[in-house]
């Protein structure tokens, strides 16, 4: 049975790959819909949920002809560990934006380090994706934080002039 | 105020909460819906009920099964009608191509790589194209071919995973495809490399 917290993170990881609270309501609606028809009992319904998850937004973006899940090129720069994400430190009201410059699947593994502290083998393993792509991705969500996080003192800066 | 991204990346998401309203329909979805094995506050009486109901379901399904379909699993039936009806749609191709890097390059989005089968027939000069589906909610592959009848067949491939699948021949140590006949068309699945593979074709 999946009780409401496990409801809730359901919907924060389909808010994770579309942005959007109304998108990820029916996108948690049309992937339980798909997992009630399976009928059957899973040892553990929520990461099988999440998979339905990300192959039905996978399919609709197909469908809508958006590009979801970019391709990492070869030998993308890497984080060596996921750890040296965790010293990074910002102000409260920037998480929003940081959010809204990272693509799909930097959503997706953010989500799931932050939410669910999961490691990148972990995330790798949940993903069906490499630990080196994870670990690209997770270099990408760092180069953007830190980014973020300059251009936001730089404002602040420009502005007390 | 500063704080630590990561903990400031959790709060964040833990903000985006569903409704009261929606969480109870989504309740009530999963309520009605959830297989009897999984539903635990029923009384002793409706749970003895739903056992003979469970019960009788089984015996009536392996008996019809057993007369109709022998060998056939739900599963297998289950991915036999889905791969039945998108044989019969053919839906236009996404990528038309007789080769198989041109393929790996198209389908991005897959979680693995689109390759050759030994135990299917025909060869990459009958390949027509290939497009994207889904065999139960996992995103797979269709590749599209034409027999010497001139006549479509589908290839699906999709990564192979017990729990959704069910268990099916394996190609590496020799087993022979399972075959089902579901809407007039024959439908072979077997597992090679890692993958479920599946065919559909007119059948003679």
């Amino acid at each position: 049975m999946i009780d409401r917290a496990q409801l809730q993170k359901l919907f924060q990881y389909s808010f994770s790959l579309t942005q959007e609270k109304a998108s990820a309501e029916d996108l948690l609606q049309s992937s339980l819909e798909k997992f009630i028809k399976l009928d059957k009992a899973f040892d553990n319904p929520t990461a099988y949920i999440r998979r339905i998850i990300r192959n039905q937004f996978i399919d609709d973006c197909r469908r809508l002809k958006i590009i979801s899940f970019e391709v990492l090129e070869e030998g993308a720069p890497a984080l060596m560990e996921d750890r040296s994400l965790e010293d990074l430190q910002i102000q409260n009201d920037l998480i929003e934006y940081i959010f809204k410059q990272l693509a799909t699947a930097e959503r997706e593994v953010l989500y799931l380090w932050a939410l669910m502290g999961y490691s990148a083998t972990e995330i790798a393993k949940d993903t069906g994706q490499s630990r080196g792509t994870v670990l690209s991705r997770l270099h990408r969500i760092k180069q953007k934080v830190i980014a973020s996080v300059q251009a936001d003192e730089a404002s602040a800066g420009g502005s007390a002039l | 105020m500063k704080q630590r991204f990561k903990k400031s990346a959790k709060d964040f998401f833990e903000q985006q909460q569903l409704s009261d309203d929606s969480l109870n329909a989504f309740e009530d979805m999963l309520v009605k819906e959830t297989p009897i094995t999984a539903v635990e506050t029923v009384s002793v009486k409706t749970r003895t009920l739903k056992y003979y109901a469970l019960a009788a379901s089984i015996a009536l399904m392996v008996a019809v099964g057993l007369f109709y379909l022998p060998g056939a699993n739900n599963l297998s039936l289950d991915i036999a009608n889905e791969v039945a009806k998108n044989h019969i749609k053919m839906k236009p191709l996404e990528v038309k191509t007789q080769s198989l890097s041109e393929l790996r390059q198209y389908f991005t989005a897959l979680d693995f790589s689109v390759t050759r089968s030994d135990v299917f027939g025909l060869n990459l000069n009958a390949m027509l194209g290939a497009r994207y589906c889904s065999i139960q909610g996992i995103t797979a592959a269709q590749l599209r071919f034409v027999n010497e009848a001139d006549s479509n067949v589908t290839l699906y491939q999709v990564p192979y995973d017990a729990e959704p699948f069910g268990g099916l021949p394996i190609a590496e140590p020799g087993d022979s495809p399972k075959t089902i006949y579901v809407r007039g068309l024959k439908i072979s699945m077997w597992v090679e490399k890692g993958l479920l593979m599946v065919t559909a074709e007119e059948s003679l």
